[in-house]
């Protein structure tokens, strides 16, 4: 499963990298694409191979709750 | 320079708005508000205004440059930082359309199909519109998907007509203040996302006047659409449900031909929101060219997508976090939706022609 996951991920980037090939102006903004390619593939390879432990933003909410006193009437919460 | 027209502009800023706020979040807000939803809707439409009115004199003042620019040419280093911010932003505002979207698929219509196919068709979708030509295709799609949304308010409304209990509405003089304010702190941060047009329309052409009729639009449908809802589903059947609008959509039969009229809806709705996740990426990609001068921002489509896919995943644990987080993230949206503009406003002040600061 993970195996599969991180395959079709480096599949497409192999696909974005052969889509943009030509007329790079600069070996430094190649350089900038490949970064993001890589921070996306860690980020993505975090994802499946550790169940995520750790999701920004789900944790900031959870840091945030505590300070806001708005109610929590979701569709979770209060019943008429 | 891609030149839009006024009414691509409006089409643009009403689609930033509505397209995502008429998901879970509704349920919150008839929650908050009750039967008084559609005041929810005047605070937002009013109080957006300011932001969209400082960034269109923000705009003004720099003819022949977008806001990114003006930034990195006035702050080399502070407006790189500030642009950075708003490419996060962006990034927050795209993977939370991603996985709403991908999520709510999932839950309603394709249940067999992962989540990741469904974002995966969605992120690849407004690659195609955005990778070949930048705005331009995207602000035509615009024209015709956003009219086609648009245009079903009115449908479904004669639609629904016969099933409207007005009784829903009482008792009307029940008017619960601070549950009103709470709605609408929930969905201003959903609307905010409309200040996003004036950094799409650049060349000082983002007017005032463009802003101010894409929210009249945006939050004069939604008004509508929440209102048809509170009046079909009642309140405490609206705010037990996940997607309440998709609900009340679901209930209109026009014939035996049209049974199952969410279906157009939903592919109507579905490629706004393509739209959207598509000027997310396209003003992700033109940050990153405001930023490193000469880098070009067709380029960057394929890896800000993939970055947009992980980060879809990555930022948000579940589907009912996602509900939760409309209750604190507005707290985090309105720092770009309202105070960043404000900064800008005031650190873009006009240089007298001396050298010095002018007060005009």
């Amino acid at each position: 499963m993970i195996v599969r996951d991180l395959g079709l991920f480096v599949l497409a980037i192999a696909a974005g990298l052969l889509l943009d090939r030509k007329k790079w102006r600069k070996w430094s903004h190649f350089g900038f694409a490949c970064a993001l390619y890589a921070i996306a593939l860690t980020i993505w390879a975090y994802h499946v191979q550790s169940g995520a432990a750790l999701h920004p933003v789900s944790e900031l909410h959870r840091v945030l709750d505590r300070f806001l006193p708005i109610g929590d009437q979701s569709i979770l919460g209060k019943d008429f | 320079m891609t030149k839009l027209t006024s009414r691509q502009v409006v089409l643009i800023g009403a689609l930033f708005a509505i397209t995502d706020a008429t998901t879970s979040v509704q349920a919150q807000v008839a929650s908050f508000a009750r039967q008084h939803i559609c005041v929810v809707f005047l605070i937002t439409f009013a109080v957006l205004l300011i932001p969209l009115w400082m960034l269109s004199r923000v705009s003004k003042r720099f003819p022949r440059q977008d806001l990114f620019q003006a930034l990195a040419e006035r702050h080399p280093v502070m407006g790189r930082a500030v642009i950075l911010l708003y490419i996060l932003y962006f990034l927050w505002v795209a993977a939370r359309d991603v996985r709403l979207t991908g999520d709510f698929f999932n839950i309603t219509l394709l249940t067999r199909t992962p989540v990741g196919v469904t974002t995966a068709v969605n992120i690849l979708a407004a690659v195609t519109l955005v990778r070949p030509a930048g705005i331009k295709v995207l602000a035509r799609s615009t024209e015709l998907y956003g009219t086609a949304l648009f245009l079903i308010i009115p449908l479904v409304f004669i639609a629904l007509f016969k099933d409207l209990d007005f009784s829903f509405m009482l008792p009307l003089a029940d008017f619960d203040v601070v549950g009103v304010l709470e709605g609408a702190w929930v969905i201003t941060a959903y609307f905010g996302d409309i200040i996003g047009i004036a950094f799409i329309v650049s060349g000082g052409e983002f007017r005032f006047r463009d802003g101010f009729w894409a929210m009249a639009l945006a939050s004069g449908g939604l008004l509508i659409i929440s209102m048809l809802s509170v009046l079909s589903l009642g309140v405490p059947v609206m705010s037990t449900m996940t997607f309440p609008l998709y609900e009340m959509v679901r209930q209109i039969r026009i014939t035996d031909f049209l049974d199952r009229f969410e279906l157009p809806v939903l592919a109507v709705w579905a490629t706004t929101i393509v739209c959207k996740i598509g000027y997310s990426l396209y003003l992700m990609c033109l940050g990153f060219k405001r930023m490193i001068p000469g880098l070009p921002g067709q380029r960057m489509v394929f890896p800000v997508a993939l970055l947009l896919f992980s980060c879809s995943f990555w930022f948000f644990e579940n589907a009912v976090d996602m509900i939760h987080m409309n209750l604190t993230m507005p707290l985090m949206e309105y720092v770009f939706q309202f105070l960043f503009p404000a900064v800008l406003f005031l650190a873009l002040w006009p240089k007298r022609e001396g050298g010095g600061e002018s007060r005009g």
